[in-house]
């Protein structure tokens, strides 16, 4: 009986080399551009990373950092079926940092079905190209950063662009959503909506800017005054703080609270003239925001009729309140507060 | 019963909390999500007090037989021939739900750590470990609970603490979900557990002094925590079509970039956990089948009828609907029976004592 035991413990120990995957003979996939191909088939461009040419260019020889491979199918794993093929390697999908659709292509099947598998990790970013997908991947070039997926991150993660909005997989599939627009030679050149999937509103990239403020995706941006003319630092700690009240219509208070530095002023002596000015010109353009989204488009981009879910005790009551049709109903309250922690260059 | 084997009560409520837990990682957080929806919280916390005051009133009754595990009690209250069929229904019942639960554990293995890897095969090799493992006795596997378990709670607490960023706290609200309606239903859910019958089992083998009712109140307090925490960071940080929400969970916890693709260390925490809560109930089914004697001879057919049964559903849903129907079938027997056979037992011990 032993030695059967035994024998039958020493068979598990060989599972250890069932398919063992040597780590040069995986494809590291860091980008997926996805555009709309013919009879219903998509056109995937599957970006790899190429591991020997980051060492080589660190070290000072030439490269690609990254290699392409673009492939016609009706699925995303035939395409890495066929892909696979062509660069004669296992895809691995543990590094994905950026999938980029084209804007004719209606995200909301592909989104689904990369949040079922665990492939694909939820943390990875997802844009919408001006160009095709395939061109903004074949474009990619950054000058100052070597590793693409460092790139990446820096496009998305708002440390260097205020006018992205970071949205990643596991917020992709939301019914409205706000992503990026990227093109060739530029990391954002505005923004769209989409609606179940389909683009909506497509607008200038301004409005990446004011959704990251008023979504609480930046800590720190820079704000130009107009009148008169200066330039502060807005840090945010924290997202607005939103009151809901309900009478007839939905009523939203929103209070921004942000602290400051004065970085740039040369046509001011009063520091309260341009906080206020701040302040005001701040207010003026998020009720704009609100107003276009909200009022006129009926887009609840910030979820905030999910809120009101908190004013009801039941589902069928919240039902009832009808969620889908009231965002242009919804009046709001816009309230901006900067308070100054430092005056800058001007008062020394 | 030898002195060696007796247990001391942390390991008992160890067995007892595994037991409960091994559950949470498989699909119980996510059919508990779909009735409770917004209110999935309250209902936990419910189920634990639903569950809690049955387990108490069994617990209660079964103060006069310390040392009698629930299959003697039936005997010396309805003979022997109903201590054969109950004996043949608890070990037909472990079966089949550790079957189902075997499939579930075997998708979520290849969903994480062996993609690669067919369902079947990965089940195939689980049985196999979990055959060594009963022949190796129940001291064996009860020790290792006491190493496990505390690990597997570790895991809870890490999933819960590193999935608090991504909240939405606005999915708990309407604070009552679906109403009266949904709390009904989910009051089917305190089978949960059930699965606490095991401590009956092990009464033998527990110090004299050690009474089942501390033994119970322990072992809910530590399980009702880890629901509560569990069904919590499910409802608040996974989207509700997940299957295996837990899973999900692992997936997105992260710590700045140093965490990548943590997830396959909790699925290897929660498979040791399920591994040894199947040993043991595959312990007890082919103790229970054999009456006690040469159990030894029937592990290995036991073992393999669980892993056809695991085969037989198409997929995971199945199982989750296969599950669903069973539950009726677990409270009946891990809660109902015992409560009437302790009853019973009770009123025959009274009057005797008359």
């Amino acid at each position: 009986m032993k030695k059967l035991t035994v024998s039958l413990l020493l068979c598990c120990t060989l599972c250890g080399c069932y398919k063992p995957a040597d780590i040069n003979s995986l494809g590291y996939l860091l980008a997926v551009g996805i555009d709309n191909g013919a009879d219903n088939n998509y056109i995937y461009t599957l970006q790899f990373a190429n591991p020997i040419a980051f060492a080589g260019k660190e070290s000072g020889t030439e490269g690609a950092a990254v290699k392409s491979v673009t492939v016609e199918a009706s699925s995303l794993n035939k395409a890495f079926i066929i892909a696979s093929g062509e660069i004669l390697k296992e895809i691995d999908t543990a590094y994905l940092k950026l999938i980029v659709f084209s804007k004719k292509v209606n995200i909301k099947d592909t989104v689904s079905m990369m949040l079922k598998t665990s492939q694909f990790h939820p943390d990875a970013y997802v844009a919408f190209s001006e160009c095709t997908a395939a061109e903004f991947l074949d474009d990619i070039n950054s000058p100052l950063e070597i590793n693409p997926a460092k790139y990446y991150n820096n496009i998305f993660e708002n440390l260097y662009n205020e006018y992205a909005p970071p949205v990643t997989l596991k917020y992709a599939g939301g019914e409205y959503c706000m992503f990026p627009v990227v093109d060739k030679g530029s990391n954002s050149s505005g923004v769209v909506v989409t609606k179940n999937g389909t683009i909506v509103i497509e607008s200038n990239k301004t409005d990446g800017k004011i959704f990251n403020v008023m979504s609480g995706n930046m800590n720190a941006f820079d704000y130009e005054v107009k009148n008169p003319h200066s330039v502060l630092k807005l840090y945010s700690g924290s997202n607005p703080d939103i009151k809901l009240y309900l009478d007839n219509n939905p009523n939203i208070e929103i209070n921004l609270i942000l602290t400051g530095d004065i970085i740039e002023n040369i046509h001011s002596n009063n520091n309260n003239d341009i906080i206020k000015s701040a302040e005001n010109q701040l207010k003026t353009e998020i009720s704009t925001f609100l107003n276009y989204y909200y009022n006129e488009n009926n887009l609840d981009i910030f979820g905030f009729l999910e809120l009101f879910k908190k004013k009801f005790l039941i589902n069928s009551a919240f039902e009832q309140f009808n969620r889908q049709t009231r965002a242009n109903d919804i009046v709001f309250d816009v309230n901006v507060d900067i308070s100054i922690k430092r005056d800058g260059i001007m008062l020394k | 019963v030898q002195k060696a084997t007796r247990f001391s009560k942390t390991e008992v409520v160890f067995v007892a909390v595994n037991s409960i837990i091994t559950k949470l990682f498989l699909i119980f957080p996510a059919t508990l999500v779909q009735i409770g929806k917004s209110a999935s919280i309250i209902m936990s916390l419910y189920i634990s007090a639903l569950g809690y005051v049955i387990l108490y009133f069994i617990a209660r009754l079964y103060r006069s037989f310390c040392g009698q595990t629930i299959i003697e009690v039936t005997g010396y209250v309805f003979g022997k021939y109903a201590r054969l069929v109950y004996s043949i229904m608890i070990s037909a019942t472990f079966i089949v739900i550790n079957g189902l639960f075997l499939r579930c554990v075997s998708e979520s293995i290849n969903m994480s750590l062996m993609p690669d890897t067919d369902v079947n095969i990965i089940s195939l090799i689980f049985i196999i470990g979990v055959c060594i493992a009963v022949f190796s006795g129940l001291k064996a596997i009860i020790r290792c609970h006491a190493v496990i378990v505390p690990v597997t709670l570790c895991v809870c607490i890490v999933l819960f603490l590193g999935s608090i960023s991504s909240f939405d706290y606005n999915k708990i609200y309407p604070i009552f979900g679906d109403g009266l309606s949904s709390f009904a239903l989910g009051s089917l859910l305190c089978s949960y557990f059930t699965d606490f019958f095991v401590i009956m089992l092990l009464m033998p083998y527990m110090d004299n002094k050690i009474k089942l009712r501390s033994v119970v109140n322990q072992s809910v307090v530590i399980s009702s925590i880890v629901l509560i925490a569990i069904i919590s960071a499910v409802l608040l940080a996974v989207e509700n079509s997940t299957i295996i929400p837990v899973f999900k969970l692992g997936q997105n916890f992260k710590v700045r970039n140093y965490t990548p693709r943590l997830e396959s260390v909790f699925t290897a925490a929660w498979f040791l956990s399920f591994y040894l809560n199947f040993s043991l109930l595959l312990y007890y089914s082919c103790k229970l089948f054999s009456n006690g004697k040469r159990y030894k001879t029937i592990i290995i057919p036991l073992g393999f009828i669980a892993f056809a049964i695991s085969i037989i559903p198409q997929n995971i849903y199945d199982v989750n609907k296969w599950l669903d129907y069973l539950s009726f079938g677990r409270l009946f027997v891990f809660m109902l029976l015992p409560a009437i056979i302790l009853s019973c037992a009770n009123i025959k011990l009274r009057r005797k004592k008359r």
